[in-house]
């Protein structure tokens, strides 16, 4: 007959409270049965947030699709590509905010051609003309990159890029903190160290970052926790992470993903997906407060099922997500504040409209149906 | 919210005597408690195997003089496609390895049984060892009046010429009261029956299914289980229930529900639509199906934890969801449906449509990692 028998020891469920998980604790988390794992983190959020689930009006808009860089996971770089020019920034951010807006997240290519003058520029720009919009920008990738065009150190970058109005940097380009995987997915781009130096760099010069993991290629298993163990120790240090992003490598159009096709792996599975967001929950237990479901690679339906497993946010309504796009993302680029908040209220909370660094947004969307119609285009 | 399920409850549930009181219950649980037990009764039903079928969807015609409001697929003056190239397609699945291929189309004018009669017997010609699995009870409804034959005389001819299987589709939610909104010139919940439980009668097994997540009502949603229940109590004659939520774009009835604030349903609705579905149907329907078309790869794998044991088919092509937006693709192949099953510590097995003759299919992945696994 069934019943309901725990199988998680109990002092791995203390640890897990007490923000003492150990990597052991983890593995045993997840060898066992997911429901446990789950109801876990489920608790965990909980405690840590309560019943508000978050979500953020905003747009991401892309500097260039041009780069040097030669990451095997991309399907989005072109060697004769875009870069667009203030003027056509401002116009994206100026429609970003006719649509209600309150963040914009510009990030792109690095190329030669945009060194720290340029990215100086462009947050400048933005964030005179529009000094309500939290500009949520550059990647710790594109930051190193062009302070070394510019010839000056991260430290300085940052310390301009604050001044200039930057009100959080990207924690992307993080990938997988582990440089054997970064030598086989993007040799060209900074290594782990480096990565962690940028972002702590940021946050010492008061810029908050996020922080992300894309997995599911050719990482294993406990390197996919190191790399969550890494995020809280920064986060130890600095408190400087407003949320982590698991964010699951989609296979479609590039090397990497190829070659993964070929030899019969496939994207991760959903429970491996709701796996990562609750073991990444109990991990970063009272350190990092946020996870975030992503509706762009879970897909809809998933990303919901993820507010029971720990997550706490359903990340941004985007307007245009051109990277996962070409990576064969097939979950629409526009979710309207309306459907966030039917998904929500669907998961039994309550919905909350937030800015980038997770302020409350007092405006009620609840009425509005379809702020954009012409970008609820489906199928 | 109540956390666990009554003990009482359980134990009607293994009898296969859970009521409708027992279902709203169940809608009222944990949803994590919901779905242990479901995958309990799931694990006793049909064990780690989780099947899948090689098939092929060919729909003939998009043209049809119906007029259900959730139908985004419809048209006036759609093309009819000829019997040669019904059979080109069917040729195109026999190469692709196809153990079935699942023929629907639009009712069309002055359309009669010869039309379906036709289509069965020159496939069964050519490919004898291909599974017909096809015509909606609405279809062979429809053939019947336009013949002017009784249902069961239709039925016996199509088993006759070659007719294997039915899929048990054109059910939407079996309620008047909801098929008058949604569906008013379908045949009604009283003839669904008929039509379903005569070709039980005559050898032709069916499939089950359900269309939730418009208008109707939870009560409405456990009724229809229940009544599929009571059919196969009586006949024994349905293989598998399909829960297909309901897409709504590009539809009349969508587009109300979407300027109401109302959306698809959440990934959360449909895993409990599948457990309840598995616990009410424990002891009769072995198999509940999870349709990647609509739920995504992602979710349907999920949702073999929570009550479902099949994966269903490969498709090949796909229009009728596609063109209520669905996103997820047209055809997944046999590889990607044994890395989801064996990502959900599963042993994968192809079937056939009447899940017999089950074999293991040797396509090279049965070395996969289980669990959370990790690509190495």
């Amino acid at each position: 007959m069934y019943a309901k028998k725990p199988t998680t020891p109990e002092d791995v469920i203390e640890r897990a409270y007490q923000g003492k998980c150990t990597k052991e604790d983890a593995l045993l988390l997840l060898e066992g049965n997911p429901f446990e794992l789950f109801e876990l983190a489920n608790d965990l959020r909980a405690t840590t947030v309560g019943d508000t689930v978050s979500y953020v009006v905003n747009r991401n808009i892309y500097i260039t699709n041009k780069c040097v860089g030669n990451c095997g996971f991309c399907a989005y770089r072109q060697e004769k590509g875009f870069i667009l020019s203030i003027d056509e920034i401002l116009k994206q951010v100026e429609d970003a905010r006719k649509a209600g807006a309150v963040e914009v997240c510009i990030q792109g290519g690095y190329t030669p051609e945009i060194d720290m003058e340029v990215y100086l520029e462009i947050i400048e720009s933005v964030k005179t003309e529009f000094p309500d919009m939290c500009v949520h920008a550059l990647s710790p990738m594109e930051v190193n990159y062009a302070a070394d065009l510019s010839s000056m150190s991260v430290e300085e970058a940052l310390s301009k890029l604050k001044k200039c109005g930057l009100d959080s940097l990207t924690g992307t380009s993080a990938e997988i903190l582990s440089d054997r995987v970064r030598k086989i997915i993007c040799p060209g781009k900074i290594n782990t160290q480096q990565w962690i130096d940028t972002i702590t760099a940021a946050h010492k010069a008061g810029i908050s970052t996020n922080s992300t993991i894309m997995y599911g290629h050719v990482e294993t298993l406990e390197e996919r926790l190191e790399h969550v163990f890494i995020i809280r120790d920064i986060q130890k240090e600095t408190g400087g992470i407003t949320e982590l992003i698991p964010m699951a490598f989609l296979p479609y159009n590039s090397p990497i993903g190829e070659k993964m096709l070929a030899s019969g792996k496939f994207s991760t599975t959903g429970l491996e997906d709701l796996q990562l967001i609750a073991i990444s929950r109990v991990i970063l237990h009272t350190y990092v407060k946020n996870i975030q479901a992503t509706w762009v690679k879970l897909g809809k339906k998933l990303a919901q099922v993820a507010l029971q497993c720990g997550a706490n946010d359903l990340g941004g309504t985007l307007m245009e997500d051109l990277i996962s796009t070409a990576s064969g993302g097939s979950n629409g680029e526009y979710v309207s504040p309306a459907e966030f908040e039917w998904m929500i209220k669907g998961a039994g909370r309550i919905p909350m409209q937030r800015d980038t660094l997770y302020r409350k947004i007092e405006r009620d969307f609840s009425n509005k149906v379809n702020p954009l119609p012409i970008l609820s285009k489906q199928g | 919210m109540n956390t666990e399920i009554p003990e009482d409850l359980i134990e009607r549930a293994y009898k296969g005597k859970t009521t409708k009181e027992d279902g709203l219950l169940l809608m009222e649980v944990s949803p994590f408690e919901l779905f242990r037990f479901a995958d309990e009764l799931r694990n006793l039903a049909t064990g780690d195997t989780v099947t899948y079928v090689v098939n092929r969807n060919i729909n003939f015609t998009s043209q049809c003089l119906g007029t259900c409001g959730f139908c985004a697929f419809r048209t006036n003056k759609g093309k009819v496609l000829s019997l040669e190239e019904i059979l080109g397609k069917v040729r195109e699945a026999a190469q692709a390895n196809a153990t079935e291929v699942c023929i629907q189309g639009g009712l069309l004018p002055n359309v009669g049984l010869d039309f379906y009669l036709g289509v069965t017997e020159a496939i069964k010609a050519e490919f004898p060892e291909m599974h017909i699995h096809s015509f909606s009870p609405m279809e062979v409804y429809h053939a019947a009046h336009v013949s002017e034959i009784p249902v069961k005389e239709a039925l016996i001819k199509l088993k006759r010429s070659g007719l294997d299987t039915m899929p048990g589709t054109a059910a939407e939610i079996l309620s008047d009261r909801v098929r008058e909104i949604i569906c008013p010139s379908k045949l009604k919940t009283s003839e669904w029956i008929d039509v379903v439980s005569q070709a039980h009668s005559v050898g032709i097994p069916t499939t089950a299914t359900i269309m939730y997540g418009h208008i109707e009502t939870l009560e409405e949603r456990i009724d229809h289980i229940l009544i599929i229940r009571e059919i196969q109590k009586e006949t024994g004659g349905i293989t598998e229930f399909v829960p297909l939520p309901f897409m709504p774009y590009n539809n009349p009835i969508g587009e109300k529900m979407i300027k109401e604030g109302k959306y698809a349903t959440p990934g959360i609705e449909d895993l409990k639509n599948y457990a309840i579905s598995r616990i009410l149907l424990h002891g009769y329907v072995d198999n509940i199906q999870a349709s990647w078309v609509k739920l995504g790869k992602k979710l349907a794998q999920f949702a073999l934890h929570c009550g479902a044991n099949d994966l269903g088919g490969t498709l090949m092509e796909e229009s009728i969801s596609r063109s209520a937006g669905a996103s997820n693709g047209e055809v997944i192949s046999v590889d990607e449906l044994e890395w989801m099953i064996y990502g959900a510590g599963r042993v994968p097995k192809e079937r056939t449509t009447l899940y017999s003759g089950v074999h293991e299919l040797t396509s090279g992945n049965s070395n996969r990692i289980t669990g959370c696994g990790a690509s190495e």
